[in-house]
């Protein structure tokens, strides 16, 4: 983007946001709160978010949000985003908490001024005590996201639908990524519980690279017999690798069984074509939602969760993929989630 | 023997290097069937001037005549196509490449297959070894072998060799004789005055004021980029242009045409 | 054999031998099967394809860090352009894509008088974040008809087992060889990287020998991308991402010297499949497979170090 560009985009938000305060002068109870995202409009995933905004704003007449984000994304950008929204003196902020480093003085400040900070889909990842004193962090949890799913497969394994866990590989694109760890890790602790062994393979994020890295691990681990994918993108290599090996990895009671995460497109159609038996979504739409919620009720009473409040993960199956399939192709529109459904 | 029309008319040239004046307001004509010893001492423009002329610098002001055609563009490819070969110093080899592909480098001699070009090897292996051969290659080195073996005389038998297989109308000679034994050095002298008396223009810059008497025509001295004297080896001896260049600046236009 | 031990590529044949020995010694039995090796194999000759056009750039003593992004924005081209233009048309444009990348490169290189690392640095970045805005983040997959047309069965499938990759391989090999080794292009390429000054005193073009490098880059760095995803049409935006560093990697252990014009196209296919080789055996021997990127920079610099003693060895100044 060009500095012209930018310089307009921040004239602009800044008019808006002007025009807001100036509208909140008017009536005491108005409120206005600010989601800055790291999900720029390029990423239909957005539309969970500013679907669940407007839907909050109906719920909540006296309640202007606003959704601040960028397409080219960078944590610089994001956190001169977040100073603007400051600026602006908004009545509430939720952010993602993308680099603990970078948000802690902008949020500090923030919080300081009096202006409540919830954090969404990523929380701060620091011990309790050291954490930036935000009001709650809503979303996901990595952790629990590779347990659930793990226990979920032992139990179709149990009931004999699937073959029995021996050798758990989890591919990982980026070896540096918490969260993608702590995905594999809460998979090796449920498959710990039945005897599994368990491996973390890293990939990487090429396609080539990740179907030979991928290739050569089940080579010389002939016994591996399930995959967990920590990106949805990834299951469909995943599951050439395994097709192509002739490892038999669609889902039933012989052969190769295949996990992902995501409740994308890729994942979905996955889960509904029977190439992958389960993957899960972290409550998109409530973390759009609910922290606005919680800000709201901050301001009005005070009131503050004293836990962090985990939106997922859900397990979605082929008992419920057709449902979700409808109501993410809803948030997606037909065309984006056409396009990314990469089966 | 020359004629009156100059093969190479270079007037009133400038070159700028930045702010360095390598060559000052140099004019002088170079006619077909001469031997011209180009003189100076290092730094004075010699090597500067012939570059011009074979295309590597172009100048910043002035014009080069070629065969009457006033020179547009300068690159060594334009120079060579209009039949001038140079024997540089420093530059003209390339040590990673066999002597057979250096010799041809540039205008390969090719064999099609398909309509496809392909190098013919015998063909370069068997001229460029018979070639060089005559102005010095030890016996066991190849023509396959790589420049970077080869010693300085040997290098310098490549690039005469390659001067003499492809003359056409203008043949410049940098310092020819450097790193070359004595038999060899009277063997590229000859060898220039047979290329002259063969109608070709001879260049050969030098040092060496006495060695260059012998064999030229004519004496172009230069001295801090200009052009200091410009005299027939029959007006002036070799000592009276050894004081020129001793005292250096003074210009000295002497010249009886034949 | 003098020839053999003289060219460039010894380094990497010495190199592949001792790989393989060391290979059966610690992992016969999982190394010596025919999925391995055709694993291998296949993943080797993509790679090799992107690694000849870097180590043909590398002789002109240039660099392109562009190839990574090049393969991926040609296959990229390929997927999203078949519904309009059908296979045979977006093989087309793809490869026109990319053969205008490396034009536009090398242009920017020779003309503006600019160092190809800076160039091609751009270009990376250039046709990434074209290949993020173009598709929004994720790239289509081939239709059934796509994927059953004859063209993506003869770059993509397999003929008596064998992968096609191979097959494009050793005939784009042969020809490249043949080119660089037979050919009055060849010597001129590779007078430009020896000395370029020289060269151009012998009435070379040395901008244009450039350029045309450059496009020759590309060209098989994108036709690297379409071979890849005719045989595995599901891709990603990260199609090729760090592929210049193992292409780079890949044309230095086969010998190519950064100083320029001393390199083969046998020893850019033997230094890929060095590379790809190291990758499968580390995941094979269970190393944590994040070693493998450590493990291509100690071969890297162990094989720098073999090929010049070995160059020196043979009297070649480096």
């Amino acid at each position: 983007m060009n500095i012209k560009k930018l310089a307009m985009l921040t004239a602009v938000l800044a008019a808006s946001v002007v025009a807001g305060t100036a509208g909140a002068q008017d009536n005491d109870k108005q409120y206005r709160f600010v989601m800055v995202s790291h999900i720029g409009s390029n990423d239909p995933n957005m539309n969970w978010l500013t679907l669940s905004l407007k839907e909050f704003e109906k719920k909540y007449p006296n309640v202007k949000t606003e959704y601040i984000s960028t397409n080219n994304y960078s944590v610089q950008e994001h956190v001169r985003l977040l100073e603007q929204a400051i600026a602006t003196h908004p009545d509430g902020i939720a952010v993602p908490i993308v680099s603990s480093d970078a948000f802690e003085g902008p949020l500090r400040k923030a919080i300081d001024e009096g202006i409540p900070v919830v954090a969404f889909n990523i929380p701060d990842s620091r011990p309790a005590g050291e954490r930036i004193p935000y009001l709650t962090y809503v979303g996901g949890d990595e952790y629990l996201t590779g347990k659930k799913l793990g226990e979920y497969a032992i139990e179709q394994a149990k009931e004999g639908k699937i073959p029995q866990p021996k050798h758990v590989v989890c591919a990982s694109h980026d070896s540096a990524h918490q969260g993608l760890k702590a995905r594999c890790k809460g998979m090796k602790d449920a498959m710990a519980a039945v005897g599994a062994k368990f491996d973390e393979l890293f990939i990487g994020a090429e396609p080539a690279g990740a179907r030979n890295a991928l290739q050569s691990f089940l080579q010389a681990n002939p016994d591996t017999n399930y995959i967990f994918t920590v990106a949805g993108w990834s299951a469909p290599w995943a599951w050439s690798v395994a097709n192509e090996m002739k490892l038999d990895p669609d889902v039933d009671d012989k052969g190769m069984t295949i996990l992902t995460v995501d409740e994308g497109p890729v994942s979905i159609e996955g889960v509904r074509a029977g190439h992958l038996l389960a993957t899960n979504s972290q409550g998109f739409w409530l973390q759009g939602y609910e922290p606005m919620e919680w800000l709201y009720w901050n301001k009005k009473f005070g009131y503050a969760p004293q836990s962090d409040i985990l939106t997922g993960p859900v397990i979605i199956n082929k008992d419920n993929a057709d449902q979700w399939a409808k109501q993410v192709r809803a948030v997606f529109g037909d065309k984006a989630y056409d396009e990314q459904n990469t089966w | 023997m020359t004629n009156d029309h100059p093969l190479i008319q270079v007037k009133n040239l400038d070159l700028y290097f930045g702010a360095f004046h390598a060559l000052r307001n140099v004019s002088v004509d170079f006619h077909a069937g001469e031997l011209v010893g180009l003189v100076g001492d290092n730094g004075a423009g010699k090597t500067t001037l012939i570059r011009v002329l074979c295309g590597i610098h172009a100048p910043t002001s002035g014009e080069v005549f070629f065969d009457g055609r006033r020179a547009e563009k300068f690159h060594p490819k334009l120079a060579i196509d209009q039949g001038i070969e140079t024997i540089q110093q420093s530059v003209g080899l390339c040590d990673n490449l066999s002597i057979a592909r250096n010799f041809y480098l540039g205008r390969e001699p090719v064999k099609r297959i398909l309509g496809i070009p392909f190098l013919d090897f015998a063909l370069m292996r068997e001229k460029s070894a018979r070639v060089i051969r005559q102005f010095g290659l030890r016996d066991n080195v190849s023509t396959d072998d790589e420049v970077e073996r080869l010693s300085g005389g040997e290098r310098q038998s490549v690039k005469i060799g390659r001067a003499v297989e492809f003359k056409n109308r203008v043949v410049i000679m940098d310092e020819p004789t450097n790193h070359l034994s004595v038999r060899e050095r009277e063997h590229v002298n000859e060898l220039a005055v047979q290329l002259k008396e063969q109608g070709l223009l001879v260049i050969y810059i030098t040092h060496d004021i006495f060695q260059v008497h012998k064999l030229a025509d004519r004496i172009v001295i230069m001295e801090n980029g200009s052009k200091v004297a410009d005299a027939s080896t029959d007006a002036m001896t070799a000592e009276e242009l050894e004081e020129v260049i001793r005292q250096g600046g003074r210009v000295v236009e002497k010249r009886e045409t034949a | 054999m003098k020839h053999l031990v003289r060219s460039q590529g010894f380094g990497a044949v010495i190199g592949v031998a001792v790989m393989l020995a060391v290979f059966t010694l610690v992992d016969f039995s999982g190394w010596w099967t025919v999925p391995t090796v055709s694993n291998v194999t296949q993943f080797a000759s993509i790679l090799a394809f992107v690694t000849m056009g870097e180590a043909l750039v590398i002789m002109t003593k240039e660099i392109d860090l562009s190839v990574g992004s090049v393969y991926g924005l040609a296959g990229v081209s390929f997927i999203t352009l078949e519904p309009p233009l059908g296979v045979p048309g977006s093989l087309l444009v793809a490869l026109l894509i990319a053969a205008l990348a490396g034009l536009g490169q090398g242009i920017a290189v020779v003309k503006g008088q600019l160092p190809s690392m800076i160039v091609t640095l751009g270009g990376l970045f250039i046709a990434r974040g074209i290949i993020y805005v173009w598709t929004g983040g994720s790239v289509h997959n081939f239709s059934p008809d796509a994927r059953a047309h004859p063209l993506t069965r003869v770059l993509g499938g397999e003929l008596f087992g064998v992968e096609a990759a191979i097959f494009w391989i050793v005939a784009i090999a042969a020809l490249l060889g043949l080119m660089l080794w037979a050919t009055p292009f060849g010597n001129r390429l590779l007078a430009t990287g020896g000395g370029r000054e020289s060269a151009e005193s012998r009435g070379v073009r040395t901008e244009r020998v450039k350029i045309v490098t450059f496009v020759l880059c590309s060209l098989l760095a994108g036709f690297a991308g379409i071979l890849t995803l005719c045989n595995q049409p599901q891709t990603h935006v990260t199609l090729g991402e760090n592929m210049e560093l193992e292409a780079i990697s890949a044309a230095v252990i086969g010998g190519c010297l950064l100083t320029g014009g001393r390199g083969s196209i046998l020893g850019a296919i033997l230094g890929a499949l060095i590379v790809v080789s190291f990758r499968y055996e580390l995941i094979a021997l269970g190393a944590p497979s994040s070693w493998y990127i450590t493990f291509v920079g100690v071969v890297l610099i162990a094989a720098v170090i073999f090929n010049q003693s070995l160059a020196r060895r043979l009297g070649h100044s480096v």
